[in-house]
């Protein structure tokens, strides 16, 4: 996993726990890193885990709840270094249309090495898109997480739901977008 | 305490970070840099190969044009320039169909239109001969070949182009030096026929001249007789004259000869017509355009001019079909053709009758047969043994003598009926038997021009022979063309 991830972790945890929180959760985890972490370097995804289950321990939240939280971060964080991942675009339909052909083919540029997760999006009917989420890692709470943060980055009035899937290898998720206002009036899009 | 503790710990880890991303920039760096020099060195080496290949366009003797799909021209090599007139700047962006003469011309965008439809076209990867059109109007011979490239969902179709004028007048200036060299081969021959006739033409025209004389003096004495009579005087004495002058002049001779005389002179001097209307069809510069011929004819004309070279070894039967149509033909090219056969087969047959006084034969036969006109000329000679069969129509091949032929009779007899006349040509041959060469010429109307193959022409360029059909009376070998193939190709232009 990117270093990119644990250096916005620990800057969120920073930012809303304090510096001795991001030492606390770092002491109590047993990271072959130690901690140190570069946004451009690689890391086990098992430290992420180590580090958010110390924070839920320390603060007595739940994970997913955590995990959520900080997809909400990161979507900040990110659309405000690459502003223009938005360019062009007028709804969160359009944006998570975007995912696989456009942002993760940019991420790719910057991390060639990175691995990212599979998502798969299309329409179901005329107001009624689907997203599925696959990967080698289980985290479908960010993936949820992230929709989520994009749906209130453009104001949008979607009910999200979701269904974890069963699959031999890593985690995926089925998430269903309904939209009432907004992105359903868009015209370019495409199922 | 804690507080810097804390803060220390937070330092140390930034510090290794910062380590960590230093490393990462090098190896990245270095990376790049590796990255770089490859894709300097694939950069240099795809400019080099783009250079040679330029500058194989450059330098190509034929011309080589590329179009796409729509036919609209996208490059135009220098030796392209040369053979069409125009500057390629000109030319680049202009439809191909403006290098082609009508009516291909208006034609070449449905033959195109069909292919990418149905990916069936005959023309591909063939080297055709067909006529180019210059900047200036003019026409001129050219073959062509083209090849399709696909680059992603992009076809190109790529045309070599060769100018064959120079080569087509070579081979005007060569069929016509073959058949002047025949004419001279055959011209002994011809003065002894024309001089055989010409001979009993005036024995026998001086034999009327002397029963002229004679018969003269026997009609000044039948004057005098009847002036005699006039003038009441006695007859005795001229009638005595008269009927000493009819025996000493053998009058009754006279009287059963003139007749026949003048029969064989009349046949001698028709005969020399005959022999000189032959030469002169024979030999008279040939239409480059085709034309009807009455196949018959021009075999009888040519057994007459030939007759020399046949008459002392074989007896030549003439077989014709009456309803054979004329066929679309160069008549002096098939003229050449039958004499070659004829004087081929006059020779294979004089090497077995050598030294004894038989004859062979040599039969001619013509049928229209299917929608071709089938012509046949057997011989009873020596045959042709089985190593040369593969090789008896290369050019300058021959198994006779120094001196006694160049090897090119039958190269130009396949040129002549395969290749100009979409014809076909087929052997039977039996060692110590004879040989049969068997011809076909297609009977449909044709409207090409001698070396254009268009859409409307039948048969191959480049395979040979068709099996014969229907059995010899000889129990034969078939020739080498005999495939199992079809003599006839249909392919259409485009």
């Amino acid at each position: 996993m990117k270093g990119i991830i644990f250096t916005e972790f620990l800057e969120m945890v920073e930012d809303r726990f304090g510096l001795e929180m991001v030492d606390r959760i770092i002491e109590q985890s047993d990271l072959e890193s130690s901690g140190a972490y570069t946004a451009v370097g690689t890391y086990g995804h098992d430290e992420l885990l180590q580090l958010v289950c110390q924070l839920s321990a320390s603060l007595a939240i739940p994970v997913p709840d955590l995990v959520r939280a900080f997809a909400h971060h990161l979507f900040k964080s990110f659309t405000s270094t690459y502003p223009y991942v938005l360019e062009g675009l007028n709804s969160s339909i359009e944006m998570l249309q975007n995912v696989e052909d456009f942002i993760h083919v940019e991420v790719k540029k910057l991390y060639p090495d990175a691995e990212l997760p599979t998502i798969g999006f299309r329409k179901l009917r005329e107001d009624c898109w689907e997203l599925t989420y696959r990967s080698r890692r289980p985290f479908a709470d960010l993936c949820e997480g992230l929709i989520e943060a994009c749906i209130n980055h453009f104001g949008d009035d979607v009910h999200l739901e979701r269904e974890d899937l069963d699959v031999d290898e890593g985690s995926a998720a089925r998430f269903i977008l309904h939209v009432t206002r907004e992105a359903a009036t868009c015209t370019n899009l495409t199922s | 305490m804690h507080e810097l503790d804390v803060l220390k710990r937070a330092l140390d880890r930034e510090r290794r970070a910062r380590k960590q991303a230093e490393a990462l920039l090098e190896d990245r760096s270095r990376e790049l840099y590796c990255a770089n020099q490859e894709l300097k060195e694939l950069t240099d080496a795809l400019r080099e190969q783009s250079h040679r290949t330029q500058a194989i366009l450059d330098t190509a003797a034929e011309g080589i044009i590329t179009i796409d799909q729509q036919g609209i021209v996208e490059s135009f090599n220098p030796a392209a320039e040369r053979i069409f007139g125009y500057a390629s700047a000109e030319f680049i962006g202009k439809n191909i169909k403006m290098l082609m003469p009508a009516p291909h011309s208006e034609l070449h965008d449905t033959y195109l239109a069909n292919y990418l439809a149905t990916g069936n076209s005959q023309v591909l990867g063939i080297e055709r001969e067909i006529q180019g059109l210059r900047k200036d109007g003019t026409t001129f011979p050219i073959e062509v070949s083209i090849s399709e490239l696909v680059i992603g969902d992009r076809r190109i179709f790529t045309g070599i182009v060769r100018d064959v004028t120079r080569r087509k007048h070579l081979e005007t200036q060569l069929a016509h030096a073959q058949k002047m060299e025949s004419v001279g081969q055959l011209a002994a021959g011809i003065a002894h026929e024309i001089n055989t006739p010409i001979q009993y033409v005036g024995d026998n025209t001086r034999f009327l001249h002397d029963a002229f004389g004679d018969l003269s003096q026997l009609l000044s004495l039948y004057e005098q007789l009847e002036q005699v009579c006039e003038q009441d005087d006695p007859p005795q004495a001229i009638l005595q004259s008269i009927q000493a002058t009819v025996a000493a002049k053998d009058v009754a001779f006279v009287r059963e000869e003139i007749p026949k005389a003048l029969d064989q002179t009349l046949e001698g001097a028709q005969r020399v017509a005959r022999i000189v209307r032959a030469m002169r069809e024979f030999s008279h510069p040939g239409s480059k355009e085709k034309h009807a011929v009455d196949l018959n004819q021009a075999i009888e004309s040519t057994t007459i001019v030939t007759r020399n070279e046949w008459k002392y070894v074989a007896e030549l039967i003439t077989d014709f079909d009456p309803d054979l149509p004329p066929v679309a033909c160069l008549a002096d090219e098939f003229n050449q053709v039958i004499l070659n056969l004829i004087v081929n087969a006059a020779h294979a047959i004089a090497e077995t009758v050598e030294g004894s006084d038989e004859k062979g034969t040599i039969t001619i036969t013509t049928r229209a047969k299917s929608g071709w006109a089938e012509i046949r000329v057997a011989d009873t000679g020596r045959g042709i043994s089985e190593k040369h069969r593969s090789r008896i129509f290369d050019p300058f091949f021959t198994t006779k003598p120094v001196g006694k032929g160049t090897g090119q009779g039958l190269a130009i007899v396949y040129s002549v009926i395969v290749e100009r006349h979409a014809g076909a040509i087929d052997f039977v041959t039996n060692e110590g038997k004879g040989t049969t060469f068997i011809l076909r010429l297609p009977l449909e109307n044709s409207t090409v021009r001698s070396g254009e193959v268009t859409s409307e022409a039948l048969g191959s360029t480049a395979e040979r022979a068709v099996p014969v059909a229907d059995s010899m009376s000889l129990p034969a070998t078939q020739g080498v063309g005999h495939d199992g193939a079809s003599g006839q190709q249909d392919w259409t232009g485009g």
